[in-house]
Parts: C-alpha cells; structure tokens; sequence
C-alpha cells in the first residue's frame, strides 16, 4: 500500500486509455496491468457534453481512479480552463496538468506549467504537472505547493528509455518529500524497473502498453516489472564490488590456488 | 426463400442486403428516417477504402479474413448494379516523413504479427500466393507514385488493395433497389426494435402500407447503425471528419496513408481530380461540424505528402461517428440475444463498413437459409457473448 494524493493505492503503474486497438482491449489490459489510476483526456473523450458518453461509461466500469488531463493546452490559461471542465465533468479535483511548449516533440513549456500549476492549486486542485527531468523546474513546481512532480524519461511517445539517468537520480534525491512519477519515454518492462530501483514512486504508461502487438500481455509485464523494481528499491541493494584489486589479504589463500595463479 | 424480410436502416448495410435477400427470393421491405440519398447515413461519409492488409495495423485478423473476401465479393455484386460504380485495386501505399520512420516500422511489426498470427492465412494465401506487403525505397515508390516529393525515401507498398466510390455506390444501390420495386419508406423513425416490437415514432402520419410491413414478417434485420443505440447498449460512435477536395494539380493513383504519432491521414483519389483527406478518430458521439482543429491537422498533412493540394478547392467536409462495438469488430446478432425470435441485429462494422459488408450480407443470407457458416466467422455472431455485456 502507498499513498497517492490521499488515496491509498496497491499498484504503482499509472495507465493512459488512448491509443488502444479497442475498448475492449484497453478495459483487458488495464486490468491486466493491475492499475488502479488511469488517465482521460478532456480534449477528445469528453464525456455527456459533446455525447462522448459511451467511452467515458466504459471507463467507469473499470472501477479505477480518474486523472484526467489537459492535453493539448498551450498556453496556462487554456489548462487552466480545460481542468476546471474537468473537474466538473469528472468530479474530482485531480488533473495531470499538461501544456505543450512545442508541437512535434510535446515537450511541455516549464514556464507556463509553473503558472498554471500555481493557480490550479491555489483553486483547490491536486496538480499532477508532467515536465521534464530539470530540477529547478521541479523544485519550482513544489514552491508553488505540487506535492507530485511527474517528470519525463524521455519525450513523450518516444520508447527511448531514461535519457538522462543522472538528472533523475537527482530529482529523487534532491526532492524527497515529494512524490514523483515517471510519465513519458518509457518503452520496455527493463526502463520502468530501472526508474522503480531509483526510487521513483510510480510509473505512467500509455504507448509501451497500447501500440505493441499484445497491449494486455505487455500490461502484464509492466506490472511485474513495477513491482520488482519498487521491491528491490525497499529492500535495499547490495554495494557494488570492485572486483579488479582484491580488498582482501591473500594470506588465507590456500596454496593450491596460489599454485593455480602462478602456473 | 419465400420469407419476408422488413430491414430498418438503409444505410450501407441495409441497402446490400435488400438487394441481395431480393435476388435469392425473399419479399423486402426498407425502412430509414433518411431520404434515399442516405446524407445522414456512415455510409455518405465513408472513404471507401478496401484495405485488409493496411487495416492489420489496429484491427483483429478476422477484419482482413472478411475483407479479403469480400473485395473479390464486390466486382460481382457491381456487375449487378445497373450505374457504374468507381472500383479499384490498385493497392495503398503506407508513407512517413523521416523523423517518423519509427512510426513506419511499427505498422510493419503490426501487420506483420497479425498475418502470422491469425490462424487464417489459408484464406489470405488462397487469394494471392504472392507476398501481400513489400518494403519500398524512392525508387519504387516514385515509379509507384511519381509525383511524390524526394523527402519519402522509405515506404510500404500492399498491392492487394482497394477502393470504392461510396456515394456511387450508394446511388447505384438505390437504382437496383428501385427497380427491383422493393418498397422503400423514407421518413420513418424507428425508435427502437426489440422484443417488445417495433416502436416507430409519428407513425399516425404514414402510410397504413407500414402498418401492414410491420405487422406481418418473418425477419426484421436492424441495420440503424448508430441509430440503434437505444436498442444495443455497448454500441458506441466514434466520430470521423473528412474533407473533399478537388486538386487539379495533384495526381495520385492510389490511396496513400501517412503515418505520423498524433495524426495519421490517409488521402484517397475519386474520380475527376477530386480527393477524400481523412479522417480522424475520436472517441466522442458528437456530431457538430468538422472542428478547425482537426481541418488544420489533416490539410496541413495532405500538403506534405503533395505540395499541389495548397491550391487545391474544399468541396465538402463530412462528419459522422463509426458504429462499434467494444471490441470494435461487426457483430450479428442473433434473435437469441435481441430477445425476439424475428429479430436480427447486424452492426458494428466501424471503420470497415465498405470492406467487409459483402461478406457481412452473405453471412447474413446464410443464416437465414440456414446454410453453413464458415468457422473463422462463428466469433461475429452474438447470442449473448459475456465478453460484451458490461455494467452501465
Ligand atoms: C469518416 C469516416 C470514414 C470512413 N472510411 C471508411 C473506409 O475508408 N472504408 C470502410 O470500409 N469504411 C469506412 N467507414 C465506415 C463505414 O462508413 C461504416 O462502417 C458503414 O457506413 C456502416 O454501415 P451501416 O449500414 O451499419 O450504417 P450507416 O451507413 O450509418 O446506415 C445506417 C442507416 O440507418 C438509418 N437509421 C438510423 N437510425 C434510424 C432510425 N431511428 N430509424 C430509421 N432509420 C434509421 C440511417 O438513416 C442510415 O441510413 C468510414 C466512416 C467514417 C465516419
């Protein structure tokens, strides 16, 4: 069990419910993944406004919590509005707060997010701003109250794994009070146990599940790899050994294999 | 066969199988709350692509097994219509820009474990033992396509395709269905058919001729579409928008698909110039006009894969939502599940509507006359599939 903005979770995957072949391919694999928060967004899947009411009813019927996103915003003040629609439409005041700096590579605008994070909080949300893995923009985003940072791997959709280890390892050791999430550029089970071993506190998942050839099987594999990553960062690892100059004195060493070197 | 069948819904489906239950004897009756233009139909707004191969990249194997059947399906029942009807299979060719040729590798890897995992590939084979998709350097896709710019330098070509004029079509069916004198009442909304019959909104207004089709019939086969919602609570409309244009400068043989992350498009050539830039996919049942979002993402598109669409004229945009269901594959369902033992339900068909319903009608004639279905298609027919119910 760990705490998620209140709610307490089992499952540390976070899964988006674009891009899949079907509904009901996304409502297996979302069950398959074990994910008990998954995000929405308001843009394009709006629900009884617009009559986007089937897919939005599916959604519900998977029992999980809503995140809802602002997608496609580029300036503040439209993410501002998008999660306020939201938050009525949804009923929650959570929102996974996006505004895209540029088109091609979505990389979010660290200005604007800050802005919008500031006011959105001060109006009662609990933020969920996804950025990339620059510290100042975090530790900013914290100043202004967020309790979760989500900061990318690598540019969304991108699959390239974590393109930055050592900016990473040093939001979580800079930030510790602070949930983070990894959200974006995940693209194999091996980079979500990766981050999990650095102690992230959860991973966010859409395109490394959706687009493969067997989204629920993957969902799966993500779980288990989730999983083993957070269970290796509780139970500590071992120190790494340099096993180039022996640490220890050869004088135990029995002369057989002393015989055995020599020869 | 000597039953009388009253179809509701004369939409793409609707209109092949009054035409086709016609031809194998039965008495047919068309009911649509449409004129016989059929603006409001899917069927108005479809591209008219017959692509089972280029499909695999989302679509379950089934799609191709039935699409593959029905194009050699449609020449013959083209044959029959007395209009022509644009027809081609000249193949598509699959396209993306180089920095997204990660998005090129992906369709391959997709349609590539789809045929090899479909467990249908006899049918597949049996209609071109030839290879179905090739990989494509400038060369080739320049001798394919000669007007293209220099910038595509990889692309994959799938010469078993095709394509149909879906306003043609739908013309040409309304003719043969004219003069075969099969009665067709416009104007009639049916609110709902179930197994508590049939509720027709205004019926005072109409003629007693309808009173009398739905008093007496043998089958009832409801092809509404998305307008049987009400009646099918898993169906769902995913909502598309394409444009028309004409572009006099721009000459392309084929359909072309470009594939891009956000926002893939797929150009299709009509006759006279004229082209469908489509279309987009939205989970959303919303029916207002194309958004100047979406109109930005697809002209903007078109005009790399061919700079002679900027001087291009907009005919049309159209907006519809796809009929599905929440596995997103057709469904035929039986009067076990509508609950009526005349009722048969045939929706579903999404994206795929040109390219499976030939297929899709001669499954439901075999029902009918109960003849043999073939096993890869036993999974379409619903007597009550667990896998669909969900909890609203
Ligand atoms: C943008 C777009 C692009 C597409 N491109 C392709 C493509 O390239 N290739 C392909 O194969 N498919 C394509 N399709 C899908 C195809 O158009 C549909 O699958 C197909 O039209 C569905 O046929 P249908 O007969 O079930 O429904 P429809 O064609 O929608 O017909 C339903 C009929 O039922 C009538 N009806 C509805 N409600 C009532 C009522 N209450 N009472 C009486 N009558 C009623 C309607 O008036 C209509 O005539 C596309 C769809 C869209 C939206």
């Amino acid at each position: 069990m760990w705490q998620l903005a209140g709610k307490s979770l089992n499952s540390r995957l976070l899964c988006g419910t674009a891009l899949f072949p079907s509904p009901q391919i996304m409502r297996q694999s979302i069950i398959a993944s074990r994910a008990e928060v998954v995000t929405v967004s308001l843009r394009r899947q709006t629900p009884s406004k617009n009559g986007g009411s089937s897919f939005w009813d599916f959604i519900k019927s998977l029992n999980v919590h809503v995140l809802p996103n602002t997608a496609g915003c580029r300036t503040s003040k439209e993410a501002i509005t998008v999660a306020q629609m939201a938050r009525e439409l949804f009923n929650t005041n959570w929102i996974k707060l996006e505004v895209t700096g540029d088109d091609y590579t979505l990389q979010p605008d660290p200005f604007a997010l800050v802005d919008a994070a500031k006011a959105l909080i001060t109006d009662g949300f609990e933020v969920f701003p996804y950025t990339t893995s620059d510290l100042i923009v975090a530790q900013k985003l914290v100043d202004v109250g967020c309790k979760i940072v989500m900061p990318w791997a690598a540019p969304i959709g991108s699959g390239q794994g974590i393109i930055d280890p050592r900016a990473l390892q040093t939001l979580r050791t800079r930030l510790p009070n602070t949930t983070l999430i990894v959200d974006a550029g995940i693209g194999k089970p091996s980079h979500a146990t990766q981050v999990m071993e650095m102690g992230f506190d959860a991973v966010l998942l859409t395109s490394a599940i959706a687009l493969t050839n067997d989204p629920e099987n993957m969902a799966r594999a993500f779980a288990g790899a989730i999983e083993s990553g957070r269970l290796g960062f509780e139970s500590g690892f071992m120190p790494e050994r340099n096993m180039a100059s022996p640490s220890t004195p050869t004088i135990g060493t029995p002369f057989w294999h002393k015989e055995a070197i020599s020869k | 066969m000597s039953y009388h069948v009253v179809i509701i819904g004369a939409g793409l489906i609707g209109r092949l199988l009054a035409l086709e239950l016609h031809l194998a004897g039965a008495s047919v009756a068309l009911l649509d709350r449409d004129s016989k233009e059929g603006k409001h139909s899917c069927a108005y707004t479809g591209a008219g692509m017959l692509a089972p191969y280029a499909e695999l990249e989302i679509s379950e194997p089934i799609i191709a097994a039935l699409g593959i059947e029905s194009l050699s399906l449609w020449p013959q029942i083209l044959k029959k219509l007395p209009q022509p009807v644009f027809f081609q299979e000249e193949g598509t060719l699959v396209l993306a820009h180089p920095q997204d040729q990660a998005e090129l590798i992906r369709f391959k890897s997709s349609v590539q474990f789809r045929l090899e995992n479909g467990g249908w590939q006899k049918l597949a084979i049996a209609r071109s033992d030839t290879n179905v998709m090739f990989d494509c350097n400038q060369p080739s896709i320049i001798a394919l396509e000669a007007e293209l710019p220099r910038i595509f330098t990889n692309g994959i070509y799938l010469p078993n395709e095709g394509q149909i004029d879906n306003k043609q079509l739908l013309e040409a069916l309304r003719t043969a269905i004219e003069q075969a004198n099969i009665p067709w009442h416009t104007d009639i909304d049916i609110a709902s058919v179930s197994n508590r019959g049939v509720e027709c909104k205004h019926l005072r207004h109409h003629s007693k001729n309808v009173v009398a089709e739905l008093k007496s019939y043998d089958f009832i086969i409801d092809c509404r579409g998305l307008g049987s919602k009400k009646d099918i609570a898993q169906l769902r409309g995913v909502r598309g928008e394409l444009l028309l244009v004409e572009a006099p400068d721009v000459r392309l043989k084929r359909p072309i698909r470009l594939m891009h992350p956000r926002h893939p498009i797929y150009i299709v050539p009509r006759e006279n110039n004229r082209f469908i830039i489509g279309a987009t996919t939205i989970e959303s049942e919303d029916m207002r006009p194309l958004t100047v979002q979406s109109a930005l993402e697809l002209l903007s598109a078109a005009c790399t894969v061919h700079p002679g669409f900027a001087e291009a004229s907009i005919l049309e945009s159209r907006v519809n939502c796809r009929p599905a269901m929440p596995n997103n594959l057709p469904a035929i369902i039986l009067p076990e599940y509508t609950g009526s033992p005349k009722i048969i339900g045939v929706n579903g068909l999404y994206r795929h509507g040109f390219l499976i319903a030939p297929k899709i009608a001669n499954l439901v004639l075999a029902y009918i006359m109960n003849k043999p279905i073939d096993d890869y298609a036993q999974s379409i027919f619903h007597k009550g599939d667990p896998v669909l119910a969900i909890s609203h």
